[in-house]
């Protein structure tokens, strides 16, 4: 064990190798901060880059670049509630009104710091169990699986806000029926696609959250004409009060551990891992909105470090992006899996070895530019609101190339815009939308494993726990009312 | 290095590879590695590539078809789905309107079990599919009347067993499936031989059979065909131009392309990846698709999936 790593740090501390740490985090850093990218496109554009280096340095490159866009997606999520993937959709709940309050570079500064400690803790606990987790990534099924999204689902509507239950119900719902429009996952039928191509793989993650998000809160700004944030950035928002650190830093040390076995399981880790630990840390933390950005950025960053087990110890990528990444290894003849610890340790214990190094040249990269990008939330209306919409409709229309898309988009922004006037919340609808699929496809899988029998559900002693815990906290709201 | 330059009969300096995938997936890795065998081996100065999803593969049909005229070397990389999607009505076009130029890899299909499964041999799979006492699920990494499906469908019916009984759940890609055989949550996998090779080499898995002319010698692993399951069946990997291209264009990029695979750079490449050649160039590929088309046709009618 202690050989492994002295290995792994003697591979990843030559010279070339710290300088493709330090080029891919940047590269993939700076590609995450743009609204509408993430660590996918970022991975996919340095594909070439990577064909010429050596599998150790190329390798140590790549991940940097997942794990580099990974912690700079907070910030447009922060600064223009644009989300750019699924994971960061979390941190804007609490960040981007942080940055409304002029407060943008102290929530900057925290979620750089959650993101370092997220991913540092990530790479131990690989270091430390990387060869035993093989068995978590494979322990549990489609039951579980349909349990623990339902459960996801559940906390946002109970953990609303009183008046905000029953229209976080039913704008869940309608985040749901966005994500059935497509092609039916089990059974190859066309739903609600109006026989277009256009919809025929679905909406676009990227639209919805576009619309929802950035658009309908561009579109906010520009009809109420709000208050300038005001307030001076400088280099002192990077130093955080030694009181808060010690308030969040056991919120970062559950949130990353969370996210870490979340982000084992195959399929949506980062995501579920994200709002779970948003909505644990705000229920039954302390609730203040530091620590709704420090939990979802140390989990979102352990569970893209989580997500390299399955990749690592069996060979099977459990997420887009690992598999994404599982082709950069075959490119250079590496075959993922039990065999690569044993035949090439160096490459294996040098990866992640420089999991390290890379977290501490992000927090070096991110924090100096913090006050610089900070000063976007300060822009004047009548400039930020087109640089926003601009932003939007590239997002969408470099990722699909479909003028059709567009024009769905500000559909959609139009009709948000008017449901978050009348009060109704957007975020259970987004919820609804990226869990919609992964909730669908596996209880219907579940549902034929039992031939059509809902008790099987309660068969599995795993689902069924979940189930429970599920329906207690339905009934969190009934006592409460007893309680007043 | 000037005189081979010359030499070439005006050999197109550049190419654009449209991907009908997103990237990091079989498609686009197909996509890529002939663009680095073609810029390695200097017989092009780049290539450029455009991962166009949509559709199921529908959108970058369309967009080939419809501006078909204005793209200069341009070729589509495409797959079997693409016939499969056509004879189901998915999209309005099908291979006949592109100008199929070459295939260039095949993929063949596998059944597969968990190392320790009590199940040892096809013929295990078969008896126990047969039985309805025993609740037999086979997993596969896509929907229902796709790829996965089907190999499993032609294996089926091959040994009397009537497809459309067996219990086939779909997964979202061949790594949950895998995932999900050895969760134990299926009792049997249906996927390809590129996926899985290296979890049978690893003894994770145990494949009891390919869909191959013949078996894999090395890996121990034996043809259906010399298990008497007279199913041969490819996801072959191709590259096509354009359906208005000109006769002499089309030539220079057949020959182009079979320069190509015969450099040591793109047999480097299918060792990397593990896939099993198969180059047929112009008219052996039209041959070639006509008689997958047959196949699929008259196997999907069986399923219900196209109207006779």
């Amino acid at each position: 064990m202690l050989e492994d790593i002295l290995t792994g740090i003697s591979t990843a501390l030559t010279f070339s190798n710290v300088l493709w740490v330090a080029f891919g985090c940047l590269a993939g850093t700076l590609i995450g901060m743009m609204p509408g990218l993430g660590p996918i496109t970022a991975i996919a554009l340095m594909i070439p880059v990577s064909y010429s280096l050596d599998p150790t340095g190329g390798l140590i490159m790549m991940a940097g670049v997942y794990y580099g866009a990974v912690f700079g997606g907070s910030t447009s999520s922060i600064l223009i509630n644009a989300p750019g993937v699924a994971s960061t959709v979390a941190t804007s709940f609490d960040g981007y009104p942080m940055a409304r309050d002029g407060q943008a570079g102290k929530a900057l500064a925290i979620a750089a710091y959650a993101s370092f400690f997220g991913g540092t803790t990530g790479a131990l606990i690989l270091l430390v169990f990387a060869s035993s987790l093989a068995s978590v990534a494979v322990s549990i099924q489609s039951a579980e699986y349909a349990a623990l999204v339902l459960f996801a689902m559940t906390c946002v509507v109970v953990f609303a806000q009183k008046s905000e239950r029953l229209p976080s119900l039913i704008t869940l719902l309608l985040g749901l029926m966005l994500g059935s429009v497509g092609t039916d996952q089990l059974g190859s039928v066309q739903r609600f696609t109006l026989g277009t191509l256009h919809l025929s793989d679905g909406i676009p993650f990227v639209l919805v959250v576009m619309a929802t998000f950035a658009l309908a809160e561009a579109f906010r700004l520009a009809m109420h004409s709000p208050e300038q944030p005001s307030g001076t950035f400088s280099m002192r928002d990077l130093l955080i009060p030694l009181t808060l650190v010690r308030r969040l830093l056991p919120v970062a040390g559950r949130s990353s551990v969370l996210g870490f076995f979340v982000g084992v399981l195959p399929g949506a880790g980062a995501t579920l891992a994200s709002f779970f630990a948003y909505d644990l840390e705000k229920r039954l933390g302390d609730g203040s909105r530091e620590a709704g950005v420090t939990a979802p950025e140390s989990a979102n960053n352990a569970a893209s470090t989580g997500s390299f087990v399955p990749l690592l110890s069996l060979g099977v990528p459990g997420s887009g992006t690992s598999a994404v990444l599982l082709g950069v290894m075959l490119a250079y003849g590496l075959q993922p899996g039990p065999g690569l610890v044993s035949d090439q340790p160096e490459i294996f214990w040098g990866v992640i070895v420089s999991m390290y190094l890379g977290n501490l040249f992000l927090l070096a990269l991110n924090l100096p530019l913090i006050p610089y990008l900070a000063r976007i939330v300060s822009l004047p209306v009548q400039v930020l609101i087109p640089l926003v919409i601009t932003f939007s409709l590239l997002g969408v229309l470099l990722t699909t190339f479909s003028v059709f898309d567009l024009g769905l988009m500000l559909a959609l922004a139009l009709v948000a815009t008017i449901l978050r006037s009348q009060g109704f919340p957007l975020a259970p609808l987004l919820l609804g939308f990226i869990l919609s699929g992964l909730f669908e496809e596996n209880l219907r899988r579940a549902l034929l494993l039992s031939d059509g029998s809902w008790l099987y559900l309660l068969d599995r002693p795993l689902a069924l726990g979940i189930l429970v815990i599920n329906l207690a906290i339905c009934l969190i709201p009934l006592w409460n009312r007893k309680d007043s | 290095m000037l005189l081979l330059g010359l030499s070439l009969p005006l050999a197109a300096e550049r190419l654009h590879l449209v991907i009908p995938a997103g990237p990091g997936g079989g498609l686009d890795a197909t996509a890529r590695a002939l663009g680095n065998t073609l810029t390695d081996s200097q017989l092009l100065q780049g290539v450029s590539y455009e991962n166009r999803t949509g559709g199921g593969g529908g959108k970058a049909m369309a967009y080939f078809v419809n501006s078909g005229a204005s793209l200069d070397d341009t070729l589509l990389v495409n797959s079997a789905p693409l016939i499969v999607r056509s004879l189901q009505g998915l999209f309005p076009h099908s291979y006949r309107d592109l100008t199929p130029i070459c295939g260039l890899i095949a993929d063949p299909g596998v059944i597969a079990v968990r190392a320790n499964s009590p199940l040892s041999s096809w013929g295990d799979v078969v008896a126990a599919l047969g039985d309805s006492r025993k609740r037999l699920f086979v997993g596969g990494g896509s929907v229902k009347g796709s790829l996965d499906h089907i190999t499993l469908s032609l294996l089926a019916q091959a040994d009397g067993i009537d497809p459309r009984k067996i219990r086939y759940l779909a997964y979202d890609g061949g790594a949950k499936a895998l995932l999900a055989l050895m969760s134990g949550e299926v009792d049997v996998l249906v996927s390809g031989l590129g996926e899985t090779l290296a979890a049978h080499q690893a003894g994770t898995i145990r494949i009891l059979g390919v869909t191959a002319d013949s078996g894999h010698q090395t890996a121990g692993i034996t043809s259906f065909r010399d298990q008497n399951v007279d199913v041969v069946f490819y996801n072959w990997r191709g590259v096509f131009a354009p359906g208005d291209i000109e006769p002499t264009d089309k030539k220079r990029l057949v020959e182009l392309l079979t320069e190509a695979v015969a450099t040591p750079t793109w047999q480097q490449q299918l060792d990397r990846y593990g896939w099993q050649p198969k180059f047929l160039p112009d008219q052996l590929f039209v041959e070639y698709l006509q008689e997958q088309e047959r196949q699929l046709q008259e196997i999907m009618t069986d399923l219900g999936l196209v109207r006779r």
